[in-house]
């Protein structure tokens, strides 16, 4: 095919983030094609818990930023055109550690002080709301404002979205080449034809480097592995989502002492979230194996003993499925968000498993930054010259 | 669909479906077992719609029953025993209803 079409701005990537950055920008009246590999929701979207989380983040700046992510959702379920199964019950995130609570007491009062809906549960009132909770578990900080959702079916609503606002949606399309002009780009050379444009958004995810290759731009993004084991369906054992305070150790790759060597090298923290269809989603780990999304029968094995350690009961139940994603890791664990030194070329990924909380607010600041608005908070420290390995991008407005 | 080749010497035994006794061969299972009495549905859906075993063989899942207070039994793989109490699954088995399962 050569055709030649034009487009206001052409997204690439068909996940959360790209779905969401083409909604957004559709919404604001933007002429866009959303180009995607595959089909829709095809990559780490569909190897994820659905997790809208402020949990994952100390008090500060970073924290208020996935407060408001996590605000966009109660706004989209009313407009998405897809019913995401969003279950706002909020996450539990559970202390099995006397050394770690005085940092959650800390994070409590943290982010009482940013005004979230949290709330602390000492052993005896953990037990009374969930009976099957495990015995050594101290204590449960509860952000009552997280939420759930299916990651695939927000994808759909998204795309779906864009393209009720005019969006074109090109799946089963694969991008061959950019075409730049006077430093800026001016078009996108797919296998379906070429697309001429003044603005591409690389939302990629972990495939986001390979494109930004073919641009002379490094986007340092890694995979970093994570299972996700699912369990026959079941009632009753668990009333909402939990998480354990190792997660965030596991995250920010710090050595754990009080799990297993096989738990500690592969970056398992227990995972839980129940699903609308009565099954259970367990997880996870982290681990950095390239792009091998093969479950791994010692990983799973460690991640079903950790979900034990939090809910015994689990021990009764059959796992049905298992598999594997991998998330965008960068460096600082914070994503890139950012125009670049190449006009007209924007970055919009590395959200490593923040993916799904902050499709929303990436998608709206995307939009901000191509409709040529200066968003009102500070986002130097998603800038993706923080790294510098390219030369200084252009500001906002230039670009 | 299915008729009974032939009587075979096993010993007779009865089992409990849904609280009736019924009388069956050992060695069989219990799929084939509440074939009669269950009219073929042997669980629910999440969704509350009928279903009963489909391949016999243990792939399909749809044979799930509670054997001896046990849920998310496979019906088509379990033996018959003597006294053995079955019922049919309705929707997902629940943590809160097993006595003395998860205790």
């Amino acid at each position: 095919m050569s055709s030649k079409r034009t487009a206001g701005a052409v997204v690439i990537g068909g996940g959360a983030i790209g779905t969401a950055v083409a909604c957004y920008l559709a919404k604001d009246g933007v002429d866009v094609t959303l180009i995607e590999r595959g089909e829709f929701a095809w990559g780490t979207s569909r190897r994820c818990e659905g997790h809208i989380v402020t949990y994952d983040t100390a008090p500060g700046p970073h924290s208020v930023f996935c407060k408001r992510g996590q605000e966009m959702f109660y706004e989209a379920q009313k407009f998405l055109p897809v019913d995401f199964d969003f279950q706002p019950e909020g996450i539990g995130l559970l202390v099995d550690d006397e050394n770690h609570l005085e940092t959650v007491k800390a994070n409590f009062e943290g982010k009482k002080k940013e005004g979230f809906d949290v709330t602390l549960w000492d052993r005896e009132e953990l037990k009374q709301h969930e009976p099957n909770i495990g015995d050594d578990i101290l204590a449960c900080l509860n952000f009552n404002n997280d939420c759930t959702v299916n990651p695939m079916r927000l994808c759909y609503g998204l795309a779906k979205h864009a393209e009720a606002n005019g969006a074109t949606l090109m799946s089963r399309t694969n991008v061959t080449d950019f075409r730049m002009e006077k430093g800026r780009i001016s078009s996108v050379v797919t296998d379906k034809g070429e697309i001429m444009t003044e603005n591409v958004i690389l939302a990629s995810g972990i495939w986001t480097p390979q494109l930004g290759a073919m641009l002379g731009l490094n986007v340092p993004i890694r995979p970093r592995q994570g299972h996700v084991i699912v369990t026959e369906r079941s009632k009753g054992l668990v009333s909402k989502a939990y998480v354990e305070y190792g997660y965030l150790l596991a995250k920010g790759g710090e050595k754990r002492d009080n799990v297993t060597p096989d738990m500690d090298k592969f970056g398992v923290a227990f995972v839980l979230e129940p699903s609308s269809a009565g099954t259970h989603l367990l997880g996870g780990c982290r681990r950095f194996v390239g792009m091998d999304t093969r479950p791994h029968p010692a990983v799973m094995r460690a991640i079903a003993e950790r979900g034990q350690h939090f809910f015994p009961a689990l021990a009764d139940t059959r796992i049905i499925r298992c598999y594997a994603g991998v998330r965008p890791f960068t460096p600082d664990a914070k994503p890139i968000i950012s125009p670049t030194h190449l006009g007209g070329v924007y970055v919009a990924a590395g959200h490593e498993g923040n993916g799904i909380s902050l499709s929303l607010i990436t998608g709206k600041l995307i939009s901000d930054f191509i409709n040529g608005s200066t968003p009102e908070m500070d986002l130097s420290y998603m800038h993706i010259d923080r790294f510098g390995f390219n030369p200084p991008a252009l500001p906002i407005g230039a670009a | 669909m299915f008729t009974k080749v032939s009587d075979s010497n096993n010993k007779k035994i009865t089992i409990y479906f849904e609280d009736e006794p019924v009388e069956v061969e050992e060695g069989m299972t219990v799929a084939a077992a509440v074939l009669e009495p269950s009219h073929g549905w042997t669980r629910t859906t999440h969704g509350g719609h009928k279903r009963g075993a489909f391949c016999h063989m243990g792939v399909c899942h749809e044979c799930l029953m509670t054997i001896d207070g046990v849920p998310n039994q496979q019906a088509c793989l379990t033996p018959v025993a003597d006294g053995m109490k079955v019922y049919r699954q309705n929707g997902e088995p629940d943590f809160h209803q097993e006595e003395g399962k998860h205790a």
